[in-house]
């Protein structure tokens, strides 16, 4: 057996040219996905790929901003609401409800105590 | 007209795949000789060349000077193999049998097992030189490089190349008798 051995010619990967192939038909189908990847990034598509991915970020960081935006006005919006619904302080003390406005509106903390018998205009 | 490496990775780079078919066909053995030289078995060596191609395509950008790609390849088998090697160390503790291999096709059994045995001896052999020298006589013997191609893969000087040759041989034949027939150098 061993008067036959030769050389390291023995360790070459292609006397077995079926294995060989295989080895190399593998590893092209591994490499397929990075190809694609790159034939998309080279093409005549690739401009709008580039532009893609920013607009799209730009367009979602303004759907949340906006989102973001109508939430505050909202919820200012229905706080406001809220306090207007509440009784102020002439309806508190009993005055009629137009009354009750103009004070609320006139903003001076002693027009209550004016029409308010016994009150300051006494 | 024979494509030099920089046109071919100039066009690998936009995804040529016939241009990654050549440039594979035509380094895909010196890759194989530099992983077979550090991890020491046909089916681990494959491994390694297959994922070493598709590392080198992930990085293709990185390629500063295409002319010389061989060298940059190499070195990213090399770093497979032993990235290959720590794993497999923790995850076997005996050595894969040669004779599990896939045995060549046509050829009869009693050939077949001829031949896993002086692959084994050729193998255990190498087992007993420095990957240097392992990549130096496989890259020579089984690639037919010249010294000065062989030089610039594995990043020394050809003077340097011609010595690892010298003493890769001489370990060989030391360890395979008169049997061992070698190129000329």
């Amino acid at each position: 057996m061993i008067h036959e051995f030769r050389d390291l010619r023995r360790l070459d990967p292609t006397r077995d040219p079926e294995r060989w192939e295989a080895l190399l038909s593998r590893t092209r189908a591994a490499a397929g996905p990075e190809l694609a990847r790159r034939r998309l990034a080279a093409g005549p598509a690739a401009p709008l790929a580039r532009w893609v991915r920013p607009a799209l970020a730009v367009a979602a960081a303004l759907v949340v901003a906006f989102g973001a935006a109508l939430a505050v006005a909202g919820e200012r919006a229905s706080s406001r609401t809220a306090l207007a619904s509440e009784p102020g302080v002439g309806e508190g003390m009993g005055m009629p409800v137009a009354l009750a406005g103009w004070v609320e509106e006139s903003g001076d903390a002693r027009a209550p105590l004016v029409l308010v018998p016994g009150g300051e205009g006494r | 007209m024979t494509e030099t490496d920089a046109t071919l990775i100039e066009r690998v780079r936009r995804g040529d795949g016939g241009a990654f078919d050549t440039l594979m066909r035509r380094h895909m053995r010196a890759a194989y000789a530099v992983a077979l030289a550090h991890t020491g078995e046909r089916a681990d060596a494959e491994d390694v060349c297959q994922d070493a191609f598709v590392t080198a395509l992930e990085r293709l950008d990185e390629v500063r000077r295409p002319e010389a790609f061989v060298g940059w390849l190499l070195q990213i088998v090399r770093n497979r193999a032993h990235n290959l090697r720590r794993r497999e160390k923790v995850r076997r503790a005996l050595p894969l049998d040669a004779a599990a291999e896939a045995p060549a096709r046509g050829r009869s059994p009693a050939g077949e097992a001829e031949d896993a045995e002086l692959r084994r001896r050729l193998e255990e052999a190498l087992e007993h030189l420095t990957p240097t020298q392992r990549e130096v006589v496989l890259l020579y013997d089984v690639q037919g490089w010249s010294h000065r191609e062989i030089a610039d893969a594995v990043g020394t000087s050809e003077g340097a190349a011609r010595v690892h040759l010298h003493h890769a041989r001489r370990a060989l034949r030391a360890r395979l008798g008169p049997t061992y027939r070698e190129e000329p150098s």
